[in-house]
Formats: C-alpha cells, structure tokens, sequence
C-alpha cells in the first residue's frame, strides 16, 4: 500500500513539475540578445561583400543566427512608437546593415547622437537585394543591441 | 487664349517638377493578428521596404518573416518553423497598383481614400489581393495605412487540427508606413 502511495505521489509530482515546465516554456518570451551566444562576428564591409558574390549561400549561412557586427554608423533612424533602426554603411555606398533595435536595448539620448564606428549584436533576418540601382541592398537584422561605439 | 494655354501647360509642368516621382521606406511596420478564441496570436515588423510610384501608382512592398517579432518564444519558432517555413521561404513580398492613383493629388497635403490592387506572395505561393487604405501627404512625405484579410490556407500555410481554437485561418494585416522622397 505503501509502495502504490509512493508511486501515485512520484506520479502526480511529476505531472504538477511537467506541468510548471511546460507552461513556463509555452509563456517565456524571447531571451534577452545580450545571453544569446554569438555565431558569427564580421564587419560591414564585409558582410555586404559577401552578399554580393553569392546571396543564396550567404543568406542560408546567417539566417536567424546571432551575429556581431562592426561598421560605420550611417543615421539613427526612430519611429513614432520610439523604435530606433541604426544603419550601418559606408558613405558613398547605397547598401547597409540596418539593425532594428529590442525594445529592452533602446538608445538613450546621449546614443542618440553616437557617430563613427559602432559594435552591434542581433539577429539576422534576411537581405533585401535591391534590383532597382535606386535603394540600395539591405542587410537586415532584428533584436539588435549596441555593445559599444568604437573609437 | 494662347497666353491662357501657356499659362496652363506652364501649371502643369510646375506642379510635376515639384511632384516627388518615387516615395520609399525601409522601416515600414507591418502587424498581423491571427488570434482564435483560445489564443492571441500577433507579430509587429517595423522592417518592411515600400516603394511607390505616384506617377504610375505602383506600390511594392517587402517582408522579412524572421523579422516578426512575437510575445512568446515558442510561438515565434512554431510561427517560423512549422507554419511560414521562413528557412526556406524567408521573404514575403507585394506588388501592386493603386486603382484610383488620379484622384491622389500627391503635391497637396491632406488624406486621401486609396484602393490596391496586386498580388502577395507568401510561403511560395502567390494569391491575388484587394485592399482599401489611406495615403496621407503632408510636408513632402508620404503616410499609407492599410488593413486586409488574408487566408493562410491560401498560402497553403496548414493550421492542424489540434490548435484550430487557438490560430485562425482568417488572418488581419495592418501596415503603416511613412515614406520619404526617393532621390534620384
């Protein structure tokens, strides 16, 4: 009686851990970008190189890994909801790595003025070939973080 | 009557030098709901690429789908993994026309009913669409607003049984996008 008593309780303990866990992993919103280990760290002269000599490969290579990139900061772009998208290119060149920035790693206003190079950590979602000549090719990258303004 | 056919194709001409030709974005936001009785089910990009043409009408849109961003975790991997496939299809896009282009006075600020007209494609699979909005001028830049419905069994995007209360088929687009000048 005893040993079907300690059974049923394993039992049920068991279902009741089985059950937090699964509604733990069911509700837990993204990790934060900052825990995430970093799968590739590049710059954009040479992302956007990469781009260009063969989209396909490169793009199955980065999409939804976690990259570090380092570039010169183009603009500073914040939407009306306050969302900032920093741009990273060199000047004279039409194509970037536009990195949308988490909610949780906004910039304060003294970021807000950052020019020069820049250190940046998020995810890649994709590359926008541009077919026009008008645009520009965009990498593009979400959840980002600024890590630090390079001197 | 010859100084008064001067005078107006002179109009003309001054009004289209200072008619922008191309408007575009790169940061346009696009939020669908997919939200059934037993689930919210909603994802915002703020990096959609539009394009529109004001002489022409045509509007084209770009998506990245890893570039939605859910709530839960778990949803945005199902949402990429088992429902867009996002590795395979990672990019969904719009091409279209704007039916009533004419009545769109893109020189005079103010807002303006628009109807489009084109086809999306989404998970390999490329449907035609119609849907209602509004262009908004002011001081030189260009707001559209739309909001359309689009089936996801039609993009043969398969909702299984099990989760039918919790995902529906019957999917809210809403996009807001404020787009500059393109130069050149």
């Amino acid at each position: 009686m005893n040993r079907k008593k300690t059974i049923l309780l394993s039992v049920i303990i068991a279902i009741i851990a089985g059950g937090f866990y699964g509604g733990h992993e069911y509700f837990k919103g993204n990790p934060d970008i900052n825990n995430l280990p970093t799968a590739f760290h590049t710059n954009v002269p040479s992302l956007l190189k990469e781009f260009n000599a063969d989209e396909v490969n490169t793009g199955t290579k980065y999409l939804g890994k976690v990259m570090e990139v380092e570039g010169s900061l183009r603009t500073i772009e914040k939407d009306a909801q306050g969302f900032y998208t920093m741009v990273l290119g060199d000047k004279g060149d039409m194509s970037s790595v536009r990195c949308a920035l988490d909610k949780v790693h906004g910039l304060n206003s003294d970021d807000e003025h950052l020019s020069g190079k820049v250190h940046l950590k998020g995810i890649f979602t994709g590359y926008n070939k541009d077919n026009t000549g008008l645009l520009g090719s965009d990498v593009q990258m979400a959840r980002c973080m600024l890590i630090q303004e390079l001197k | 009557m010859k100084r008064t056919s001067l005078s107006i194709i002179l109009l003309i001409v001054f009004v289209n030098l200072f008619a922008q030709a191309k408007y575009f974005t790169k940061s346009g936001k696009i939020y669908f709901n997919a939200s059934a009785k037993l689930e919210k089910v909603e994802a915002t990009t703020r990096s959609a690429i539009a394009v529109v043409d004001s002489k022409t009408g045509k509007l084209q849109f770009a998506v990245m789908l890893k570039g939605f961003e859910f709530e839960k975790s778990l949803m945005q991997e199902h949402f990429n993994e088992n429902y867009v496939e996002s590795d395979k299809y990672p990019k969904s896009e719009f091409t279209g026309q704007i039916i009533n282009n004419s009545e769109i006075n893109y020189t005079k600020d103010g807002n303006y009913d628009a109807k489009v007209k084109g086809t999306i494609t989404l998970h390999g699979v490329t449907k035609d669409v119609v849907a209602s909005g509004k262009l908004s001028v002011k001081e030189g830049k260009l707001g559209l607003n739309a909001v359309f419905d689009i089936l996801l069994s039609d993009f043969k995007i398969d909702i299984p049984g099990l989760v039918r209360e919790n995902i529906s088929n019957d999917t809210k687009i809403t996009i807001e996008c404020l787009m500059e000048p393109l130069k050149g």
